[in-house]
């Protein structure tokens, strides 16, 4: 029964997308969102959960159904902050729980019949990859080859990544190809671990902190921002509605 | 209050300028004990109005207790007349120039002196010793939208951001919100 509901709800939900992407100018619909997925371990405790990697499992499955949000509205491209560099130094139990979380989610979206990839999305894993343990690195080689044809809609999502890290690396890949080579704004961009993706429009972050935590600092650096308030796993579809409605309006008002 | 950044950005985001405004401002924040603010815009203020916000803010600095709303300020913070002098404020004017166009100039310029590779950690200090500021703990956006607008982009890893729609006839007190908001704020730097 409680499964037959969540799929009218769906149902709903994306008629109801469809109703929007009429209403609203195609200009409106941001092309490219990008998402600091705060709050997962304050919902675990708040929720009084035994397992704060529960509290990560709930922001997994809401990050589906967000970028499915965004897919049924007619947004092109969505970047998740999924794990920084620097989450490696939480206790050793955590990042454990985060990286099976990570095993277990990407093999379902290579095997499940209705996963993202099956339903026509490119993943793509971004960060410094090498850090990560290698049947993790083997999986992810796997996602991005299994999906590279793919070009419905565009995931990209940060694991093992810190924006400092990546514009370093930027510059040293270009000073590798060419080291007598003077560096312009424009190189850096296009070495970018996102290349050649478009700036995100919209950067949000959920569970109250105000702060870009060395996410897209180069690519956001022009984007509209939004801080919620919301714990990340409980992120609604009516907020979601609202952030549209705020970008929709201050692009309208720029 | 129990924490003050040392180093506030003010980033603007409108075309018209109201010099006695931003004088307000940074007369607040100069009572408020901030030691350095980066006034920033795209284009960058023109030295016209640059001029004229140090020259209103000249006149506040000379009738500091004068002013009602200093006065109540004052109380509020615990400030005494004599706390006020001999202190320095340090204001910068930067534009879009000092954010990715710098960064790729201190890029070109250390790989040509040395040939190994960058890492994180040696390039930050050079970014923050070449842009002649450290980053912001704070910065207070103004303007119809909430965007950085290409203020230098490494500078603003931890940075917390708050958002006025304009700079025009702001009040101390959402200032102050701000400024107490900002205290509250624990960062854990992904741990």
């Amino acid at each position: 029964m409680r499964v037959f509901i969540r799929k009218i709800i769906k149902l709903i939900q994306k008629y109801i997308m469809y109703i929007l992407w009429y209403l609203l100018p195609s200009t409106s619909i941001p092309n490219h969102i990008a998402i600091i997925m705060d709050g997962n371990r304050r919902f675990a405790r708040k929720n009084k959960l035994d397992d704060v990697t529960l509290g990560h499992r709930a922001g997994f499955e809401k990050m589906i159904d967000v970028v499915r949000w965004c897919r049924d509205l007619g947004v092109k491209e969505a970047t998740v902050y999924a794990f920084s560099l620097e989450n490696f130094n939480r206790p050793q139990d955590e990042v454990d729980g985060l990286m099976q979380l990570a095993r277990e989610k990407f093999e379902q979206m290579l095997s499940h019949r209705e996963s993202l990839i099956r339903t026509g999305a490119r993943i793509k894993i971004i960060g410094k990859i090498s850090t990560l343990p290698q049947d993790l690195q083997d999986i992810v080689e796997r996602v991005q080859n299994d999906s590279k044809r793919n070009n419905a809609f565009t995931l990209n999502i940060c694991v093992a990544y810190l924006s400092t890290e990546e514009i370093v690396n930027s510059i040293n890949q270009i000073h590798l190809a060419n080291p007598t080579r003077r560096i312009s704004e424009k190189d850096i961009s296009e070495n970018l671990y996102t290349s050649p993706s478009p700036e995100p429009c919209l950067v949000i972050r959920t569970s109250g902190e105000r702060r870009l935590s060395s996410f897209l600092l180069w690519q956001a650096c022009n984007s509209l921002l939004l801080f919620e308030k919301v714990y990340w796993p409980d992120f609604s579809f009516y907020q979601f509605l609202l952030v549209i409605e705020y970008y929709h309006f201050t692009h309208k008002s720029t | 209050m129990k924490k003050i950044p040392t180093h506030l950005a003010l980033i603007f985001n409108e075309t018209y300028y109201r010099s006695k405004s931003i004088a307000e401002l940074l007369n607040w924040c100069y009572m408020l004990r901030i030691q350095t603010i980066t006034l920033y815009s795209e284009e960058g203020i023109e030295e016209k109005i640059r001029n004229e916000i140090l020259r209103d803010l000249r006149k506040m600095f000379s009738r500091q207790i004068t002013q009602d709303g200093n006065k109540t300020i004052m109380q509020q913070l615990d400030v005494c007349a004599s706390d006020m002098k001999n202190r320095n404020l340090e204001i910068m004017f930067i534009d879009r120039m000092n954010g990715k166009p710098a960064i790729a100039k201190v890029a070109t310029n250390y790989l040509s002196n040395h040939k190994q590779e960058l890492c994180v950690e040696e390039f930050e200090k050079k970014v923050f010793l070449e842009s002649e500021f450290k980053p912001p703990e704070l910065a207070i956006i103004f303007g119809p939208a909430f965007s950085a607008c290409g203020y230098p982009p490494w500078h603003l890893q931890f940075t917390e951001m708050y958002h006025f729609q304009t700079h025009r006839y702001i009040h101390w007190r959402s200032v102050l919100d701000v400024f107490t908001s900002f205290a509250k704020t624990k960062q854990n730097y992904g741990k």
